[in-house]
């Protein structure tokens, strides 16, 4: 008997991943000395960051809140389309000519981050929130669309089976059979998706999108960290505030029911 | 006793489901289901016994029309053309767990509602009405608000006999439906079923391993192996015989 190693039993491959990390690193040219530099900088920017400018804080609070609306809109108006774009995406409820190009087009919109959306939309709607809001829900509604129709696809089939015999049309068993059963994870998923939003939408502001990171943007380039430390901060709160709210929301609403995947 | 319920009882030679030559499967050229024929009189209830992988799901996935057949037919007679004449009750009941027990049998009835209609998942007083009565009738009155995880898996499979009983179909199809159950839970669901059927004078057609459930609640047996239909037998003559001797005697004839 030979010595066995249970998986995962690296050696070969770890020797081939190390060497395209090399390869990765040596491509770069990376400049090792801005290490050292990074090291004296950091010193530097903390004493220009503390202590946080207070001044900024109502300025924060404002584009905290226009950031909140961003996310929450733009989740809103994605799990709205997401979820009959997901539905008709779905293998064991509907024919190959409605789920492919129902599938082609949650794909398509879920390929470009959304900062890349938020790009596009200042381009097509002009500077501000409408076009935070519309980039939120453009990759809101390929994110949930694909999410939806996974969790659909997972259902038992035994309920379509015995309901499909008494009659039922597949819309008829799309709406009241497949989404109630479903609903758990479908909540669960606008949820992470409303975490994931605020996140990103702190950031659209860089590109003229409105919220805070309009802000977050404007001070960095003034080079007033004080003044970024602040913003950070506010953001930083938002953000643990939103998973919290969502774990409570999750144990209050979700996971109490039997049978939850 | 009401005389539609005489009439129903004195059964009637005309046939409600007609099997006739049914070769099926699910690749071509290997079939699972070899040239099975039968015919179940209206308002009789049938079983279909065997031992696992004989192909009896199979039969049932035909009958349904999740499968279509190789070469045969199958025909509902007693409703042509009708698309719920055939109830159905899968093993694992297909009862969907985030709605409530009402809602679940109302869900029974989709096939009378218009499309806008359960696209808003809108149910009339009437159905709502009906839906009660036939978990009264199935002994769930006053359950209606549950959820069916709530309930004990005798209880979850007469809430979907109350949702076939909506429906009101000419045949229902029901797999493994006294599998897993208690004794008296067993007989007190085969005594709902054969209430309902001398009422509605539906036919039944259901499937189980266990010979002795089967031959307690149907009238009629066809034994089924490897894919083939082995034999017919009355419920009365399998009754007589013992346990250990039974499928000796069937499977040698």
């Amino acid at each position: 008997m030979s010595a066995h190693t249970l998986p995962p039993a690296p050696r070969k491959r770890a020797i081939v991943v190390l060497l395209l990390a090399a390869l990765a690193a040596w491509h770069l040219k990376l400049d090792y000395s801005g290490l050292l530099d990074g090291w004296t900088n950091l010193g530097k920017l903390a004493e220009d960051a503390f202590p946080p400018q207070a001044d900024v804080f109502p300025t924060a609070v404002r584009g905290l809140i226009e950031t909140l609306a961003i996310a929450f809109l733009g989740t809103l108006i994605g799990f709205v389309l997401a979820l009959p774009l997901g539905v008709a995406a779905t293998r064991t409820l509907f024919p190959l000519w409605l789920v492919g190009p129902a599938r082609l087009i949650a794909a398509i919109v879920r390929t470009m981050p959304s900062l890349l959306w938020a790009v596009l939309m200042v381009i097509l709607v002009g500077f501000g929130p409408l076009a935070g809001v519309l980039a939120m829900a453009l990759y809101t509604t390929g994110h949930l669309a694909k999410l939806a129709y996974e969790a659909l696809e997972g259902l038992p089939s035994d309920a379509f089976e015995a309901l499909g015999a008494a009659g039922a049309t597949r819309l008829q068993l799309a709406r009241l059979v497949a989404v109630p059963e479903a609903s758990n994870q479908l909540v669960s998923h606008l949820l992470y998706m409303m975490e994931y939003n605020l996140r990103a939408s702190s950031i659209v502001g860089f590109v003229g999108a409105g919220g805070i990171g309009a802000y977050l943007g404007r001070y960095l380039q003034m080079m007033q960290y004080d003044g970024v430390v602040t913003l950070l901060a506010v953001v930083f709160v938002a953000i643990v505030a939103m998973d919290a709210l969502s774990l409570w929301l999750r144990a209050r609403y979700l996971t109490h029911v039997p049978g939850q995947r | 006793m009401s005389p539609t319920a005489v009439s129903a009882t004195a059964r009637s030679e005309t046939p409600a489901l007609v099997i006739d030559g049914l070769t099926a499967g699910y690749q071509r050229g290997r079939p699972v289901l070899h040239d099975v024929s039968f015919t179940v009189p209206e308002g009789a209830w049938w079983a279909v016994v065997g031992p696992s992988g004989c192909g009896k799901t199979t039969l049932l996935r035909t009958i349904l029309g999740v499968l279509k057949p190789f070469s045969g037919s199958v025909t509902v007679s007693a409703a042509a053309g009708a698309r719920d004449a055939l109830g159905y009750v899968p093993q694992q009941l297909g009862l969907v767990r985030n709605l409530t027990v009402r809602e679940n049998v109302l869900l029974g009835g989709l096939a009378r509602l218009g499309t806008w209609r359960s696209l808003l998942g809108r149910f009339t007083a009437e159905e709502v009405a009906a839906a009660e009565a036939a978990l009264g009738e199935v002994g769930l009155g006053g359950r209606g608000n549950d959820r069916t995880t709530e309930l004990s898996g005798g209880e979850r499979r007469r809430v979907a006999i109350a949702r076939a009983m909506i429906q009101r179909p000419k045949v229902l199809i029901a797999d493994e439906f006294l599998a897993e159950l208690d004794p008296i839970t067993s007989a007190a669901i085969v005594s709902v079923l054969q209430r309902l059927r001398e009422s509605t004078g539906m036919t039944i057609l259901c499937v189980e391993h266990d010979l002795h459930a089967a031959a307690a609640a149907a009238d009629r047996v066809v034994v089924m192996a490897a894919g083939r239909k082995l034999r017919e037998v009355g419920a009365d003559e399998l009754e007589a015989a013992d346990p250990a001797a039974l499928f000796k005697w069937i499977a040698l004839g």
